[in-house]
């Protein structure tokens, strides 16, 4: 990766966060238009990504971008007042600006005069200044952020921001390749700084420095009244030190405190600055790599075990006991580290809600919930779809208009909630509405309807099997196809995309009180718990996820109806599967028959293998190659500790 | 102007290396065998700095260097300890030891540690 590149990365990844923090502070400008704290941070995000299009030669997002500032700066100073025209079209922007940030190259082929015109235009009404206060408070900011570079820009050193207490400065302190007892030296360094100057913070956080969880470098965000110079000397007296940088400092945690001292806030001036977060960015393919390394090395690691308890080796057994909790150690900290909050997916929700009901005349608050739950990226890569679609099934089949929610004494405003939080291992999403509900007897009658089944076969469903048909292929109960629910996918491919991660997707419904769709998600894909069962000589996972129980029956308990064997399980009929048949492997023909139950669909099957071998966590190889990528029921392979291969059942699709 | 350099700890074999390296500094070595040794040649000597081992019997390099620093709270004192000790290593700098060094000794880094430490 050259230079360039790298650079164009960043500028993607800090332009979505801009972008997202411009999106948060208009959705709240819309309620609150004269929240003078939202304005500014809307106003610095749009000066940022101007300075940084500027720096990358991208003209059009500069020029765009400069016109937003501008608007944004005639509104703080009370020029103009936010109305709906004008939000409206700053939003047109956003849209703009994103497809722009997306291709930055092509940006300036995008045409962006007429939104420039509208930007500039003098139609907005002027406000006459009201009070005294909106004055002050609006002087208070300006010199704020006169004071306060914007965020990515820093000042050199010795001009440190000035503040009650002193300058603050960051200091970037980098330990000797060789250092021992990282976190004593941090002590010391620590020691020496507090003796002139105010620790603000520490990046880790002091506890993890303690703990010794940092790699060579930390960061003391200090407050001093002392020059950079004798910063730096006080760290650098310190031995085992390879580096000290010291910069006044322009992070936003510090800054955000500074405001809150200074600044006359109305209000909700909380959660609007710009989110900058002390990190590196690597990119999702090269912790796949090291998660697959890891895995390898496991499988080495075990091979290496069984190597030396079978030549008897003690010494060996030894050292690879410790091997053994660094692997593990190592393992735990790639999985952590692919850990992202679920906000990210959530924060684009707002916007689309806000714009759909928009769209359909429609009053809909949106309420999240358990934003910080973290998933694995992968994870995360694949609820997105299947959470806007669910979103938009709300809004289109569930919140009714709001005349209709009045006359059938409901809030004009309907409530979308989505929840995330973390049970055991896994992760439940909920998104529950106040809408409608479904009718069980109108699911039926579309199900017949749409030739998806007879008369007889629908009037014989439970109420709950009826509200679940809207997962079967072909099933819509959409009246009309609207813009919304005409594109995107069906219910049904929701459904196998949760299943196909290991996942599993209920839905409840109330007729006219709302409807609850609950995923239940594992935390990662990249290892799947899973029950080891033998078929032959064979030896497969089933995830544990899927798996009810097991049991194990007389071959005269077994029935056939309609040529299928089915077995009486506490008068529930079982359907069985012989994997040896599904297989085409040889059965032990034994009298007793071992049945691992699984949940496929909403309904329980009896696999039928020939040993239950016990529980393991397995790594998982995706079978994504030329040969085996059609190949269905399996969701992948794991490579056991001897070497050999075990493929992954994929219940939704193996029947 | 050579200054005086203490030297506490309870393995000559230690006390031996660090000399070594040290001697190249043109500083008077002072040696001390155990804590209690080592707080009465401070007394005796007034060091302009101590090298501290940190693990010792009886007295140990904790309590040495409490007696020391309730003596002279200006003292200079490096605490040398091995890998693994990282408690007793933070709580020798609460107590106000000035730095530490870990053992195995590497002479650049002793003599990178005595340079930054070392009065003018």
């Amino acid at each position: 990766m050259d230079d360039m590149d790298e650079y164009k990365e960043m500028f993607a990844v800090e332009s979505a966060e801009h972008l997202q923090s411009m999106n948060d502070a208009l959705l709240s400008l819309e309620k609150d238009p004269a929240n003078s704290e939202t304005i500014n941070v809307m106003f610095r995000a749009a000066h940022t990504l101007k300075g940084m299009s500027a720096t990358m030669g991208y003209t059009n997002i500069k020029e765009l971008t400069h016109n937003m500032e501008n608007l944004m700066d005639r509104v703080r100073k009370n020029e103009i007042n936010l109305d709906s025209s004008a939000i409206d079209v700053l939003f047109e922007c956003l849209d703009t600006l994103e497809k722009m940030v997306e291709t930055p190259e092509k940006s300036s082929e995008i045409d962006i005069a007429s939104l420039i015109g509208k930007l500039s235009t003098n139609d907005y009404v002027s406000v006459p200044l009201k009070d005294e206060q909106i004055v002050q408070t609006n002087a208070a900011h300006e010199a704020i952020s006169n004071d306060i570079p914007a965020a990515g820009i820093n000042a050199p050193v010795n001009s440190g921001e000035k503040s009650e207490t002193g300058n603050i400065y960051e200091i970037t302190v980098t330990l000797h390749e060789s250092c021992m007892l990282k976190s004593a030296r941090s002590t010391v360094v620590m020691r020496n700084l507090s003796e002139i100057g105010e620790i603000i913070e520490t990046v880790p956080p002091i506890k993890d420095l303690e703990d010794e969880k940092f790699d060579r470098e930390f960061k003391v965000i200090i407050s001093t009244i002392e020059d950079a110079k004798k910063l730096e000397d006080a760290a650098k007296k310190v031995s085992e030190i390879s580096k000290v940088e010291v910069k006044s400092h322009t992070g936003s945690k510090s800054r955000e405190k500074i405001e809150e001292k200074t600044c006359v806030t109305d209000g909700n001036g909380s959660k609007t600055s710009i989110k900058s977060v002390q990190s590196v960015r690597v990119s999702i393919e090269r912790l796949d790599s090291l998660m697959n390394l890891v895995g390898e090395l496991i499988i080495n690691k075990i091979r290496l075990m069984q190597l030396a308890s079978v030549h008897k080796l003690d010494d060996l057994e030894e050292t690879l006991a410790s091997l053994n909790r660094l692997t593990n150690d190592l393992q735990e900290e790639i999985m952590a580290s692919r850990m992202v909050p679920i906000e990210q997916i959530f924060n684009r929700f707002p916007r689309m809600v806000r714009d759909l009901a928009k769209n359909q005349e429609k009053e809909i608050d949106l309420i999240l919930e358990g934003g910080d739950i973290e998933l694995d990226r992968t994870v995360l890569d694949e609820i997105g779809d299947p959470l806007v679609h669910i979103l938009r099934n709300c809004i289109d089949h569930g919140i009714e208009s709001p005349e209709v929610r009045k006359q059938n004494g409901k809030n004009e405003k309907g409530t979308i909630r989505l929840t995330a939080r973390r049970e055991k291992n896994h992760v439940v999403i909920e998104a529950v509405d106040d809408g409608k509900g479904m009718d069980p007897q109108k699911m039926r009658e579309t199900a017949v309807k749409k030739g998806l089944m007879t008369q007889e076969e629908a009037a014989k469903l439970s109420d709950t099997e009826a509200i679940n048909l809207s997962f079967m292929a072909g099933f819509s109960t959409a009246e009309k196809v609207t813009e919304i629910s005409g594109r995107g996918v069906g219910m049904d491919v929701v459904r196998t995309k949760i299943g196909g991660m290991g996942g599993s997707i209920k839905l409840e419904s109330v007729p006219g009180k709302g409807t609850m769709m609950r995923l239940k998600l594992p935390l990662t894909v990249a290892i799947i718990h899973s029950l080891m069962v033998k078929v032959g000589s064979d030896i497969y996972a089933i995830p544990i996820t899927n798996v009810i129980r097991d049991l194990s029956i007389k071959k005269e308990e077994i029935k056939t109806i309609k040529g299928e064997e089915v077995v009486l399980i506490r008068g529930d009929v079982l359907p069985l599967v012989r994997l040896h048949k599904l297989f085409d492997i040889k059965g032990n023909g034994s009298e007793e028959l071992l049945v691992v139950v699984v949940e496929r669909a909403g309904s329980n099957v009896g696999l039928v293998v020939d040993q239950v071998i016990g529980q393991q966590e397995v790594i998982i190889k995706n079978l994504d190659n030329n040969i085996l990528k059609g190949v269905k029921g399996f969701a992948g392979a794991t490579i056991l500790g001897d070497g050999n291969v075990a493929l992954i059942l994929d219940v939704g699709t193996l029947l | 102007m050579f200054g005086k350099i203490l030297i506490v700890d309870d393995a000559p074999f230690m006390r031996m290396m660090l000399k070594k390296i040290l001697a190249s500094s043109g500083n008077e070595l002072i040696e001390a065998a155990d804590g209690s040794d080592g707080v009465s040649k401070y007394k005796q000597h007034k060091p302009d700095l101590v090298f501290l081992d940190i693990m010792m019997p009886d007295v140990d390099g904790i309590e040495c260097l409490k007696q020391i620093m309730a003596h002279d709270s200006n003292a200079k004192v490096i605490i040398c300890s091995s890998i693994g000790q990282q408690a007793l290593v933070n709580e020798a700098i609460r107590i106000g030891a000035g730095d530490y060094i870990i053992k195995p000794f590497d002479a650049a880094k002793v003599l990178e540690i005595f340079y930054k430490n070392m009065p003018a």
